[in-house]
């Protein structure tokens, strides 16, 4: 068939550095079946022309497993938080409009700064502590329940969907965000964990912490690894606010 | 040390100098290409010839590359002409390494050519007719294929006696192509055998 | 002290819907009785002036004044931490997370507005009770009638979609589906008081 290659316009909010003005600029990238946004930057890499013509550097962004597993190619496309790994450009309205992840400070084009989410799951004490180094035989039981709630959660891939669709999250606020608020009862639920559970309470009932959550909800509707994210946020809430009346009579 | 991190700076600063007229990416998906066509896991070496020869055009079209993006922050450009050069490198180094491995060996199994065949010694011959039973040689391609309908390609046996040894590869500034040579390692302890997991292993 | 937000924040929850919550019941309860006539409102009017006067003005200032000002003045910090998106990102949840933060703005200036002319100078200064007349008269400006059925709406919104949060901060309602029940209800207790507002405001204007 002598068809015309089809070609697919991206508009792209670039920028030069942390502290540059933002513009846009359009590419066309031909189309190929099962065409992603990862696979289309790096023709635009190959080519980097924009639609007027000019060679331009090409666009700077972020990927790693291209299989929506480490949350690496997060950014803004048609609006919405997402990875760009599985925005496939048939599923997408056209023009597609890639913007960075302005909640997070922006390096340049769309690669962008989380760093932020790595220093909350610290703040939580986002791991459990171990005994020591010596051989430990046989692992402690755990509910199987527990476990599936727990395996659930672990999907979390610090991605930062959630902070960016979080209107509570950003320059305004303390919040943490969503993320590493839920992690923090991943390791509460941990046989392990859970020794330490009032040491990762007592850090969300601190600044930023899970009173800055308002309940938009934003969070469970972005998240790509569809944790239920209000329903942790909500048992966190009964568990903190249970610790807090522990504080207030244990001390 | 501030020696040699001049001489990455230095490195680095010549980069952003270049101005040819390829495109790192483009030549970096050339590379995938002819490493995908000729080194995948069944191999033989006219194809790995043949692949030598592409990628010394290829490390030389390096040269050519022209960067758009000059700056000096957040550049991922420069950052990857200069490790396409490195993947290059090792590319050659893994051809040239698979194919002066006249064995199969793991992810590197080796198709008998008519040319392969005629060095074999007797043994060797003997082995094969009696693992593939009657086979010919392609036409077109030269690969051993089975007689019996199915045309299986014929690979070279596993060799220790020549190449059960680590391969060195060094990399020859003046011509520009990797030098393979082998050590041996120490293996008195275990005996090696056959890696199938179908069959439980005999200590 | 320890964990100050915290605190402050859970009680600023609490003051909304179980003290702010009860004033604004009373209010509604006492002008749905104009919907009786001039003799039920100014019956239940001569009630609560039978409350001995130290005990009145302690529940108005420990039981309206304080929590109000806190709850408003701590709500608007609350409010300035939110940057809102409900355009990008059109949810319900996140239109009604929104809308809480807007009628809440509303609600500021119109507060003022309402505790100052009628508390303050109307009864305060002038002396002039609170009746069926009074408030008959004071509703047949129709800008006053406006801002009042708005401001009336938008307290009632703002307190019924508190409800819905408060059982998600205090983990009252855990799971989707029992949110969206309360959040159902919650409503549906919206539109009953937004019926009854529409209604006795009605009143006042047309007799």
């Amino acid at each position: 068939m002598a068809e015309e290659q089809k070609k697919v316009r991206f508009v792209i909010e670039r920028q030069d550095g942390p502290n540059d003005k933002p513009y846009t600029q359009e590419f066309d990238v031909d189309y190929r079946p099962g065409l992603n946004v990862v696979a289309a930057l790096m023709e635009i890499q190959k080519h980097p022309v924009t639609v007027d013509g000019k060679r331009v550097a090409p666009v700077t962004w972020e990927c790693n497993c291209l299989e929506k597993v480490c949350g690496a190619c997060m950014m803004v496309i048609n609006g919405k938080a997402r990875q760009a790994c599985c925005s496939l450009v048939d599923k997408l309205d056209q023009p597609i409009h890639l913007a960075p992840a302005r909640t997070f400070p922006v390096i340049r084009d769309l690669l962008i700064d989380r760093s932020v989410m790595f220093e909350s799951l610290k703040r939580i004490q986002g791991w459990v502590e171990i005994d020591g180094t010596w051989e430990v035989k046989d692992a402690p039981i755990q509910n199987p329940y527990t476990a599936a709630t727990a395996y659930e959660i672990s999907h979390c891939m610090t991605c930062g969907c959630c902070l960016e669709a979080c209107p509570n999250v950003g320059p305004q606020s303390d919040f943490i965000g969503p993320a590493p608020t839920v992690q923090a009862y991943l390791f509460n639920l941990h046989p392990l964990g859970k020794f330490d559970a009032p040491k990762r309470l007592n850090a969300l009932m601190g600044k930023g912490g899970i009173t800055s959550c308002g309940n938009s909800q934003n969070c469970v509707e972005v998240c790509p690894k569809n944790i239920k994210l209000t329903t942790y946020l909500a048992q966190l809430n009964r568990d903190v606010n249970k610790q807090a009346l522990k504080n207030i009579f244990n001390h | 040390m501030e020696e040699a991190r001049q001489q990455t700076v230095d490195e680095f600063e010549k980069i952003l100098q270049m101005n040819g007229p390829e495109n790192a990416h483009q030549l970096h998906h050339e590379l995938g290409d002819i490493m995908y066509k000729y080194v995948s896991v069944e191999r033989d070496n006219d194809g790995l010839a043949e692949c030598v020869e592409e990628l010394k055009k290829i490390l030389k079209r390096w040269d050519n590359i022209g960067i758009t993006d000059r700056g000096h922050w957040a550049n991922q450009e420069a950052m990857f002409v200069r490790q396409l050069r490195n993947m290059i490198i090792y590319a050659m180094a893994i051809t040239q390494s698979a194919l002066q491995r006249d064995e199969s060996r793991g992810a590197h199994a080796k198709i008998v050519l008519e040319s392969d065949y005629a060095k074999l010694d007797d043994d060797q011959k003997a082995a094969l007719q009696k693992k593939y039973g009657q086979f010919h040689f392609d036409k077109e391609t030269g690969r051993g294929m089975t007689d019996d309908g199915n045309n299986d390609l014929v690979f070279f046996e596993r060799n220790d006696k020549q190449f059960m040894r680590t391969t060195i590869v060094t990399f020859d500034k003046e011509h520009e192509a990797p030098v393979v040579s082998y050590r041996e390692f120490e293996h008195s302890l275990i005996k090696p055998r056959l890696r199938n997991y179908a069959v439980a292993k005999k200590e | 002290m320890y964990n100050v937000t915290f605190y402050l924040r859970r009680l600023h929850s609490l003051v909304g819907l179980l003290v702010l919550g009860i004033v604004i019941l009373e209010h509604v309860m006492t002008n749905a009785s104009s919907l009786g006539g001039p003799e039920a409102m100014n019956s239940g009017l001569a009630m609560m002036e039978m409350i001995p006067k130290p005990i009145f003005y302690g529940l108005e200032i420990f039981g309206i004044a304080i929590p109000l000002l806190f709850h408003a003045i701590y709500g608007i910090y609350i409010a300035l931490q939110a940057n809102n998106n409900p355009g990008r990102f059109g949810y319900m949840r996140n239109w009604m997370f929104t809308l809480q933060r807007w009628t809440a703005w509303y609600l500021v200036p119109f507060l003022i507005w309402h505790i100052f002319y009628l508390r303050i100078y109307t009864k305060g200064i002038c002396g002039v009770p609170m009746s069926y007349e009074l408030l008959d008269s004071y509703f047949t400006n129709p800008i006053v009638v406006v801002l009042y059925t708005l401001g009336m709406l938008a307290a009632l919104f703002h307190f019924c979609n508190g409800i819905t949060t408060f059982c998600m901060t205090w983990g009252i309602a855990k799971g989707p589906r029992v949110q969206s029940v309360v959040s159902v209800l919650s409503m549906l207790l919206f539109l009953a008081f937004a019926l009854v507002t529409v209604a006795f405001m009605a009143h006042y204007v047309l007799f």
